[in-house]
């Protein structure tokens, strides 16, 4: 019987066709009834965008009609289903990492890092990929707003608000215009300070709160330049670093995480040694193989001893003029400087001999060690870097990084006081938040009480777009034509992805605009007629200048397409300036009776600008696994001197403030130490940012330091207020109890005779003939059903390989998941009841005994998509079940919700769907509009009552082996990548077919560092663990 | 639109298109093959993959015969059998996961 003979049925939705099939469709349970909100094909319901292809929602079974609605004209990039990539750059950070952005039917659903980039090569952060949540936000400005009579927001008409601010423009003197932006380097960065020159104002501000103001200070003072170093990680075998988190927020932390771990990560039987010098151990401290925590503030003492060793025992390879330095040195002898800094002079000692046995670096200048000294420190740094002869190797010039883009907290400091004392007529804003961003007792939100008119450029109503009177909201950076200039040599341009998503403008066409509307030498100075122009006439001087030979338009779309213009520059060392004979470092007292508070940048909410992101509010804390939340981080003997345990709220009181928080014990701090978070506190910035955590800003003193940056060190008392919050984290233990999750060798274990592979070496020891019998019975079960139906025939085995001496727990594959997978936010309240649905979680433990600093071992853990899997033998109707291709397989129509499969898994790596997250009327909704335009098509929606849990990215495997049946050749090797393994900065995962034995993976898998976690419980997982490796003398 | 200002230029359907044309309106087509959301079917597999050329599937296999249809209707059940049995046929995959994930 053929298939036309089937009943030929009139009626839509098929009654169905006479012919009995044995496998009826058999939902136990409609997924998708009428009533249900969003399905899949929601999301691409017709909001106004042009001729989008879309679906009205229904589902299923209902009677009522889906549409399909096609462009009336087709878009030139556009095929309905198949994905356009545009290159555009990241703008999250100043590090400007290269993106490609997946577009789908004229959406931005997934950003991937550019390959080609030089500075991320195809990785991607957390903050980087939480960019769409900037682009779909729901409390974005959607259009320009005005002030109204009784002080609220009101939208009116762009040509109204422009006429406005020209007016306003006109009659204000020049002189007392001020604009305040980010670190805008590059065109529009050119644009505005010309543009206020014009106009007769000196008045462009660049404030970025990590301005560097301390590493600028000292490299002007020891080399007499204003550029900044870079810094080759790849080349150093031997990293210290003092207080530089170069893992996490400083510099550019996905180039230098890629060098690190170049050099550090265990390869060929090697690897280099990191030192962190600082008294908290942030994350980049946890991947040291040595932790050091000075007395706070001296960490310029300690680099200038372990200088002085250096050069009194004539090590390393300085050059010739390093000789200079010595009489500066004696004052840093080992004894002398151990009693100051607390560290042992042996360790001086030993530390000298390391740092000068080979090629080396030393980092300083992090925001979180940014304390009143922080310019000596930087300054010892770059000495220390001389004598070794490290300048011009692992230290170089020319390359200027630039991730401060000019910007001094003096100059904000100064324009406070202009403000306060009404000097100030016009001010615009545009990139920067000072109301929140700054010491509160700089009274910079009072101060712009006084301008008569004030201006925000701003997408969000972050603190100071609410005290504006007027908001001209930019267009999301992925929604604008714009370049940046992150260092010397590298170009970068900006594209618009996608439609913008509301009625806004880019500023620079603002700017221009309102030239025009003034006239005069304003409209003759800027005759662009859009910026996009002004961007292109900009980039032919480039194109001039690197002499091309194609035409420009030739030379522009290549530059699109790549995603800019890089070269490398002619980088060089640096001879010592007069003023490097007078660095001295001077630590500041320690405060009588208080701790030293550290106030740190967050690796996940930056400065504050990304707190209204709900994935990285819900993404747990690298080192605190906190979420949604400000915590203080105390050691445990403070802790319990105070009687203050885990949660418990604590009031911080500085001499600048009071702010509230919740206690977490931490061991990797000093006793009279206490570390916040900053990112957190907002009074504004829209639903998932406001009224949540506390603003470390608050306790910061306004005075800027004798090098003009803010001191994020400030002297706090701690009490505790009796209340108590359960925290919201989903870790669980912070001890592996002998479980062996997370498993680390020594260098020396590793290198030394008879080292075992590490499976044989840590399993469960099983007598010979008993294990000879589990595995003849193990076959056995297999045998028949390895050749039966889709079992038969030659498949490949999924498989995938974490080297964990590459990862370094930064948590950007957590949010490459979410955004690849569709993984609903659960909010604060739901995640302290440990509903979080995150599919990828970065476990930490800590090694070592209580009370001596801890070591920190990380362990990604995702569904392991056992072999043996116990979740599949317990599901009463076949949804969790072994595909032909090694997956564990979860096929969300079937599944009824018994959550057997979650209890029976030993890792707890399943998720249940608690709530309706797609539907607008749930209490956890978790996409409101236009949040969802984010989800990725190819990947199912789940609805309530539903288990999920990590997929090994099926959606990407089929798609692949889709491709490769079209083609008619085989997938290759590296062909399929997974979201995780896409976003990794350290390139610590390695996917493919296990069953292929010259695949990445299966080399990987065999290696003698390889093992499973849980072993002993024979479920066979898929994922093989490459044992972390310290280079240290013991574990 | 310049076919179709000639050809079928009397047929009320045909007006229907150029209607929409000069209103510059996307013409909103109701679905008739629809398939629920926890199903990926991969259509150009069924017209170009190796064991649909073989088998020689064309539309009309799955669709019914189209050309004759005055308005066009959904002609297979397409429910989950209905694929299974094609597939058992032909010895095509029948695992789960294969479509649904």
């Amino acid at each position: 019987m053929s298939l036309l003979d089937g009943q030929a049925d009139g009626r839509k939705g098929g009654q169905g066709p006479v012919e009995q099939s044995s496998a009826e469709a058999s939902s136990a349970r409609p997924p998708d009834r009428p009533e249900d909100g969003m399905n899949r094909r929601r999301f691409l319901k017709v909001l106004g965008v042009a001729g989008g292809g879309s679906l009205a929602a229904t589902a299923c079974g209902s009677s009522s009609p889906e549409k399909l609605i096609p462009y009336l004209l087709p878009v030139e990039d556009q095929i309905p289903g198949v994905a356009t990539w545009y290159a555009t750059t990241c703008r999250e950070c100043p590090a400007g990492c290269g993106v490609h952005a997946r577009v789908r039917e004229g959406r931005a659903v997934k950003l991937e890092g550019n390959p080609d980039h030089p500075i991320n090569r195809g990785k991607l952060c957390s903050r980087g990929q939480a960019a769409l949540q900037g682009l779909y936000n729901p409390d974005r400005v959607r259009g320009p707003m005005a002030r109204n009579a009784s002080g609220n927001f009101e939208p009116i008409s762009w040509q109204d608000a422009i006429t406005r601010v020209g007016e306003r423009l006109g009659a204000a003197p020049g002189a007392q215009v001020r604009f305040v932006t980010g670190n805008e380097a590059g065109t529009f960065d050119r644009l505005v300070s010309d543009w206020l020159t014009t106009l007769g104002s000196s008045g462009h501000v660049v404030y970025e709160p990590f301005g560097y103001e301390a590493q600028r200070h000292a490299t002007r003072e020891v080399f007499g330049t204003d550029e900044l170093p870079w810094y080759d990680f790849g080349a150093a075998r031997y990293v210290l670093s003092f207080g530089a988190d170069f893992l996490e927020t400083w510099g550019s932390p996905l180039e230098y995480t890629r060098g690190f771990v170049a050099s550090h990560a265990f390869a060929d039987g090697t690897m280099g040694k990191f030192v962190h010098v600082e008294p908290r151990m942030s994350l980049t401290g946890q991947n040291a193989d040595e932790w050091i925590a000075p007395v706070p503030g001296t960490e310029g003492v300690l680099a200038l001893a372990i200088a002085h060793v250096i050069a009194r025992d004539r090590l390393g390879s300085p050059p010739s003029d390093a000789a200079r330095l010595r009489p500066l040195l004696q004052a840093y002898a080992p004894e002398a400087a151990a009693e100051r800094c607390g560290v042992s002079a042996e360790t001086i000692e030993r530390l000298a001999r390391e740092f000068a046995a080979g090629p080396s670096v030393a980092v300083a200048g992090g925001m979180g060690a940014q304390h009143a000294d922080a310019h000596a420190t930087a300054a010892a740094a770059h000495l220390l870097n001389y004598v070794a002869g490290n300048v011009g190797r692992t230290v170089r010039f020319g390359v200027a990084p630039n991730p401060a883009g000019g910007s001094r907290y003096q100059r904000l400091a100064e324009l406070s006081q202009a403000m306060q004392d009404g000097r100030v007529a016009v001010l615009l804003v545009h990139g920067a938040n000072p109301a929140y961003a700054s010491p509160a007792g700089l009274g910079f939100a009072s101060a712009i009480a006084n301008v008569p008119f004030k201006v925000s450029f701003s997408r969000f109503l972050d603190e100071t777009a609410m005290l504006a009177d007027l908001i001209l909201p930019d267009h999301d950076p992925l929604e604008q034509w714009n370049d940046f200039e992150p260092r010397a040599g590298v170009n970068l341009l900006q594209q618009p992805v996608m439609q913008p998503v509301f009625d806004t403008r880019q500023t620079g066409d603002v700017l221009l605009e309102l030239a025009r509307l003034m006239g005069g030498r304003m409209a003759q100075r800027f005759p662009a007629a859009t910026y996009k122009d002004h961007l292109q006439n900009g980039w032919r001087r480039l194109h001039q200048q690197r002499g091309s030979r194609d035409a420009f338009e030739a030379f522009w779309t290549e530059a699109l397409q790549r995603g800019g213009v890089w070269s490398e520059p002619r980088s060089r060392g640096a001879a010592l300036a007069a003023g490097a004979t007078r660095v001295a470092a001077t630590p500041p007292a320690q405060p009588e009776g208080r701790f030293t508070l550290i106030a740190y940048p967050s690796s996940v909410l930056y400065d504050g600008r990304a707190a209204n992101r709900p994935w990285l509010q819900e993404l747990p804390d690298p080192v605190s696994k906190l979420g949604w939340s400000t915590w203080l981080e105390i050691h445990p003997d403070a802790a319990n001197a105070l009687g203050v345990t885990d949660g418990d709220m604590v009031e911080v009181t500085s001499d600048a403030g009071t702010v509230r928080a919740v206690a977490w014990v931490y061991p990797g701090i000093r006793q009279d130490v206490v570390a916040m978070p900053l990112g957190q506190g907002h009074t504004a910035f829209g639903r998932y940012a406001q009224d949540r955590g506390a603003n470390a800003y608050q306790l910061l003193a306004a005075e800027p330091t004798a090098f003009g940056g803010v001191q994020h060190y400030a002297a706090v008392t701690v009490r505790a207020t009796g209340e108590h919050e359960n925290l919201a984290t989903r870790a669980g233990s912070r001890r592996q109890l002998g479980r062996g999750i997370a498993q680390a060798v020594t260098l020396a274990a590793i290198t030394a005779e008879g080292f075992h592979p590490f499976h044989e070496a840590h399993a469960a020891p099983v007598p010979e003939p008993i294990e000879k019998v589990l595995d003849e019975w193990q076959e056995e079960q297999y045998r028949d059903w390895k050749e039966r139906g889709n079992y038969a025939g030659a498949h490949p085995r999924w498989g995938m390989a974490i080297d964990l001496s590459r990862c370094t727990g930064c948590s950007a594959c957590v949010t490459a998941c979410y955004a690849e997978n569709n993984l609903p936010v659960v909010g604060k309240e739901l995640m302290q009841r440990g509903r979080e649905m995150s599919w990828m979680r970065i476990e930490r433990y800590f090694e070592g005994e209580e009370g001596h600093p801890p070591e920190v071992r990380v362990v990604p853990m995702l569904c392991q998509q056992c072999g043996n899997a116990p979740c599949e033998p317990v599901c009463p109707v076949f949804a969790a079940y072994h595909t032909p291709d090694g997956l564990n397989a979860q096929v969300y129509n079937r599944c009824v919700g018994t959550r057997y499969c979650s209890n029976n898994c030993p890792y707890k790596v399943r998720y249940f769907n608690w709530f309706d997250y797609q539907e607008p009327s749930d209490q956890a909704f978790s996409w409101p509009e236009p949040l969802h335009w984010q989800l990725n098509p190819d990947v199912t929606v789940r609805s309530k009552g539903v288990m999920e849990k990590c997929t090994f990215c099926v959606q990407r495997i089929r798609g692949a082996q889709h491709d490769a049946r079209m083609r008619g050749t085989p997938l290759r090797d590296g062909e399929v990548v997974t979201a995780c393994q896409q976003s990794c900065p350290a390139d610590a995962m390695a996917f493919g077919d296990l069953n292929d034995p010259g695949s990445r993976v299966s080399q990987l898998a065999a290696d003698g560092r390889g093992y499973h976690v849980l072993d002993g419980l024979n479920t066979r997982p898929a994922i093989t663990y490459l044992a972390r490796v310290w280079n240290r003398a013991e574990a | 639109m310049g076919c179709h200002l000639i050809a079928g230029a009397t047929i009320p359907e045909v007006a229907k298109v150029r209607e929409a044309w000069s209103a510059n309106q996307p013409i909103e087509w109701l679905k008739v093959h629809r398939m629920p959301p926890f199903v990926h079917f991969p259509h150009m597999r069924h017209l170009k993959g190796e064991t649909a050329v073989k088998a020689e599937i064309t539309c009309q296999t799955c669709h019914g015969q189209v050309e004759r249809m005055p308005q066009v209707y959904q002609f297979s059940s397409l429910k989950m059998g209905w694929c299974l049995d094609c597939h058992k046929q032909n010895k095509v995959t029948t695992d789960c996961s294969a479509c649904h994930y």
